[in-house]
């Protein structure tokens, strides 16, 4: 008993390492957990970007579809954009978009601003859903752009990526859950 | 100081001073109970965007739309559970620094007991330990004690 307990503080030192160790290999990348996944996609009544209509998740299609969170301000936006516009050309997937929080330059408003942008580089969204104040942004629980939403056909929200939307992460997060709907 | 400095510190004073006015708007609300509730309930939730700042503490944009969206909630008489369930139904429990008491957060809820009882144990084994010990030695001390006079017994009768 008495020579046991001389090795219990080598032995708590080791389970702290192990335990410790484990953390190493866990990126960090900042993400948080989502609080709406598997969870209905919050309903919304707001303008389109491209017109004065308004629009509600009932206007999204029937099947899998993506919407991405985007702003003219967000520059990893930009990184992505060239890979959501390969997603529309493949016609993949649709993707909406959802405008959040536009910045108005010089005498243009937010949706002005926006256009212009999608007129020069291209649009791979459906239609954009223009969020000023954030509001479905909020419902969301979006804390920045751009960010991802896989919804399933049901509506349900299945996968919420924070961050920028590249080939290795479509590959290894998306196109899994896409072909267990599928299924 | 170069004239250039002076006027580069008037104007970081001055846009200092704009920002607290910003930030005053967003915070007056209409009773002094609400105000104090609202304060309060800035320090609790975590701003998403800066996970290790409250968000009383941040001016991150999200921040600044979370702590209207409160102060909006707070004006139209929602009390503090359901303030709560707002912000854990959109951003999770990690909006909190108030984790709740659920199976999955057991460890962190218990863990310092079990930690303190375990040292509880380890103290009184330590004590244990050290009581042994001192009776020995006293039992030692003893026992010399008596060989010693013993000892001296026998060398006195033999001179």
């Amino acid at each position: 008993m008495k020579q046991a307990i001389k090795y219990l503080p080598l032995l708590f030192f080791l389970i702290l390492t192990i335990t410790l160790f484990q953390f190493l290999d866990k990126r960090d990348d900042g993400q948080l957990p989502s609080a709406l996944l598997d969870k209905q996609f919050p309903s919304f009544y707001l303008p389109k970007l491209e017109s004065e209509a308004l629009v509600s998740q009932k206007d999204f299609i029937k099947s899998p579809y993506l919407l991405n969170v985007w702003a003219t301000w967000c520059i990893a936006c930009r990184v992505e954009h060239p890979f959501l516009m390969f997603l529309k050309e493949k016609s993949e997937i649709a993707i909406y978009g959802l405008n959040y929080k536009e910045i108005s330059k010089h005498e243009k408003d937010g949706k002005e601003v926006a256009m212009e942008l999608l007129k020069k580089i291209g649009n791979p969204y459906e239609f954009s859903v223009f969020d000023e104040e954030g509001k479905l942004a909020m419902d969301l629980g979006v804390y920045g752009a751009p960010e991802t939403f896989l919804v399933d056909k049901e509506g349900v929200i299945r996968i919420r990526h924070v961050g920028v939307l590249g080939p290795e992460v479509w590959k290894e997060k998306f196109e899994k859950v896409l072909r267990e709907m599928n299924d | 100081m170069t004239r250039g400095s002076f006027i580069f510190l008037v104007l970081f004073a001055l846009s200092h001073f704009l920002e607290s006015e910003e930030i005053a708007e967003v915070r007056s609300l209409e009773s002094m109970e609400d105000q104090n509730r609202f304060n309060s309930l800035l320090l609790i939730y975590r701003c998403p965007k800066c996970q290790s700042s409250s968000l009383s503490g941040s001016d991150a944009p999200i921040a600044k739309d979370l702590k209207g969206q409160i102060k909006r909630l707070i004006e139209e008489g929602k009390n503090d559970k359901e303030i709560d369930n707002f912000l854990r139904q959109r951003y999770g429990d990690y909006i909190s620094y108030k984790p709740p008491f659920r199976r999955n957060t057991l460890i962190l809820w218990l863990s310092p007991f079990f930690l303190l009882l375990g040292i509880l144990f380890m103290a009184i084994i330590w004590n244990i330990k050290k009581r042994d010990e001192e009776s020995d030695l006293e039992a030692e001390n003893v026992i010399k004690a008596v060989e010693r006079t013993r000892l001296k017994g026998i060398l006195e009768e033999e001179s």
